[in-house]
């Protein structure tokens, strides 16, 4: 076996490999072999048909692909071994070069390699803005209008009111927009008063039920509405009723009919935490991709392209499923975006993916070299929680129990590399934002060696009396030996746990 | 019979012709009804250029079958001469070695 290898640009090695002559005569004939099993050849029993008889049925083309598969099946890890490469992927047969001797080419993908570049230096402030009480505020009185109370009111329009009324717009006699039924609140900032312009909602002030009113107005060539479009429009507004909406009081009684709450106080305390959480998730998350955007800046990271390839097969079928949410096809999805597949995954997903490969990978050297951890209690209490969640699902009852270990195993391992992403992110965190300023390890042995050769110096001095001193100075040392094989022990537990209780790929 | 060249109609590869060809430089053919040992030998020397030693021809019998869909249906399989050729050791017929 001749093998040569030949790196190429995207991180992938092509190898090309020559085998003998004789090897790949042995396995064509076991080709012919396997193929006899399945052929059905009159005058023969299936497996029993000699090779001259196979290849005059079947052609040499189709025993030579049949014995490249087997090579490659066989021989696959050989070459790997021989070529010395380690690759984090399925390679791919990428050409027969000849036949005669066979040679064949592989693109194997290498294993992702990743610099980190200097991170320890990337500085970025970790500061959540708080939660202001006009945010509070705000989202009170958007639950107090929603559990507003309508009331017919007495009296003309006025700010603040529903008004039901049927709409009709004219242009030159031509009926552009029949009867429609409009319910609108007066003098509300939201989008519904633009429509159908902006202001309209005031005009309607000082009417009464049963009134109309002709209202002209001409749109600009860039109307929202596609039918207004540059055209001058008089709308007839019949107005049906008028109802006055009645806030309900911010008070404990309002607090109880939201239900789980026993005063305003707690539901205002509710409101709070909610809002704290969502700000600190939004903040968490841009502090997070800007992070890493930055650590992306001072790396190099190579990855070989099917693992792109991976990510966007993934993202689509995420995507996928949040559009059958919605009921909505992939295919309509892209109609509606009007563009093809190909198209949509060239502009918006490959970037996005190749990204979103960049920043796991980063994220995962970054542990290896923090030497981040999951402690074992974390894993113990994460299979627990996912035992009894699984066993709580009732429409797992039936189905076997094997596939109920299946599923734990991938709940589990999930749960546990994402405990092990977020401890990553929150080591980041605290190195770029100076919560760490230097590392401990190395407080230890700056610190350490700074105090023998004190005591050294001491010794030297006053060696014969100071023999307190020594056996403190001996102390510490155990202290510390014990720590690191403490430290060492947790490792290995760590290591042994993590071979048990990942699922087998 | 006009011409040697309707006496063999073809070769029979079977796993048993496969034995016989291996083991026992004897080689097969379907012949035509009415041709005898001479006609086949004469034949076969004449066209595969080979010696012949011995031709043994029997008459296998039509064979009564089902359909393989319809199991109902009987099919008769027609019957057929066979003969039976052994060459000298040291000649051979392509034919029967892969390809032509």
């Amino acid at each position: 076996m001749k093998i040569e290898t030949i790196p190429q640009e995207d991180h992938q090695v092509k190898i090309e490999a020559e085998f003998e002559v004789e090897l790949f005569d042995s396995f064509k004939r076991r080709a012919a072999r396997k193929i006899a099993k399945q052929a059905k050849i009159p005058g023969f029993r299936p497996g029993k048909a000699p090779y001259d008889v196979i290849l005059r049925m079947y052609g040499e083309g189709a025993i030579n692909e049949e014995a490249i598969e087997l090579l490659i099946d066989e021989q696959y890890t050989k070459i790997l071994d021989e070529a010395s490469v380690t690759p984090s992927g399925p390679g791919s047969l990428q050409e027969i070069i000849s036949m005669d001797p066979p040679k064949l080419s592989f693109l194997v993908p290498l294993k992702p390699e990743v610099e980190l570049g200097d991170y320890k230096s990337i500085e970025l402030e970790y500061n959540p803005e708080p939660v202001l009480d006009e945010e509070i505020n705000e989202f009170l009185t958007r639950l107090q209008k929603n559990y507003a109370t309508a009331e017919p009111a007495e009296g003309p329009i006025q700010k603040g009111d529903v008004v039901y009324f049927q709409l009709t717009g004219f242009e030159n006699e031509e009926t552009i927009l029949e009867e429609t039924p409009v319910q609108l609140v007066i003098g509300e900032d939201d989008k519904k008063d633009n429509w159908p312009f902006e202001g309209f909602s005031s005009e309607l002030i000082g009417m009464n039920e049963g009134d109309s009113k002709d209202i002209e107005y001409s749109f600009s060539e860039d109307a929202e509405d596609e039918r207004f479009k540059g055209k001058n429009v008089k709308f007839v507004a019949n107005i049906q009723s008028v109802k006055t909406l009645t806030l309900p009081k911010l008070d404990d009684e309002f607090a109880i009919s939201m239900g789980q709450f026993e005063n305003f106080a707690e539901l205002e305390q509710a409101v709070r935490e909610q809002q704290e959480m969502n700000k600190k998730q939004e903040y968490d998350d841009k502090y997070y991709s800007d992070l890493i955007a930055k650590y992306a800046e001072i790396s190099t990271v190579k990855f070989p392209p099917f693992m792109v390839e991976e990510e966007i097969e993934h993202m689509l079928k995420s995507l996928e499923r949040d559009l059958k949410q919605q009921n909505l096809d992939f295919e309509t999805y892209l109609k509606l975006l009007s563009t093809d597949k190909e198209k949509y995954v060239e502009t918006n997903v490959r970037p996005a993916a190749i990204n979103r490969v960049k920043s796991t990978l980063i994220i995962e050297q970054v542990a290896q070299e923090e030497n981040v951890e999951v402690a074992k209690e974390d894993i113990d209490g994460i299979i627990n929680d996912t035992v009894q969640m699984l066993q709580n699902m009732p429409d797992q009852k039936g189905k076997k129990a094997r596939l109920n270990d299946e599923m734990m195993n991938n709940v589990a391992y999930n749960a546990i590399s994402r405990l092990y992403n977020q401890r990553t992110l929150e080591r980041m965190k605290s190195l770029a934002s100076g919560e760490i300023e230097v590392e401990t390890p190395e407080e230890i042995v700056e610190e350490s060696p700074d105090d023998v050769t004190e005591i050294d110096v001491e010794q030297e001095i006053e060696a014969s009396e100071e023999t307190g001193e020594e056996s403190s100075k001996d102390a510490t040392e155990t202290i510390v030996k014990q720590e690191i094989e403490v430290e060492s022990k947790e490792n290995k537990q760590q290591a042994e746990s993590e071979g048990e209780d990942t699922p087998k790929e | 019979m006009t011409s040697i060249y309707e006496v063999l109609r073809r070769p029979l590869v079977t796993e048993k012709t496969n034995y016989q060809v291996n083991k026992l430089h004897q080689y097969v053919f379907e012949v035509a009804g009415e041709s005898t040992r001479s006609m086949v030998k004469d034949a076969v020397e004449q066209i595969f250029d080979v010696k012949v030693l011995n031709v043994n021809i029997i008459n296998v019998p039509a064979k009564r079958t089902r359909r393989a869909r319809s199991r109902r249906l009987a099919v008769r399989n027609p019957g057929y001469k066979k003969a039976i050729v052994t060459l000298a050791p040291e000649d051979s017929i392509a034919i029967f070695e892969g390809v032509e």
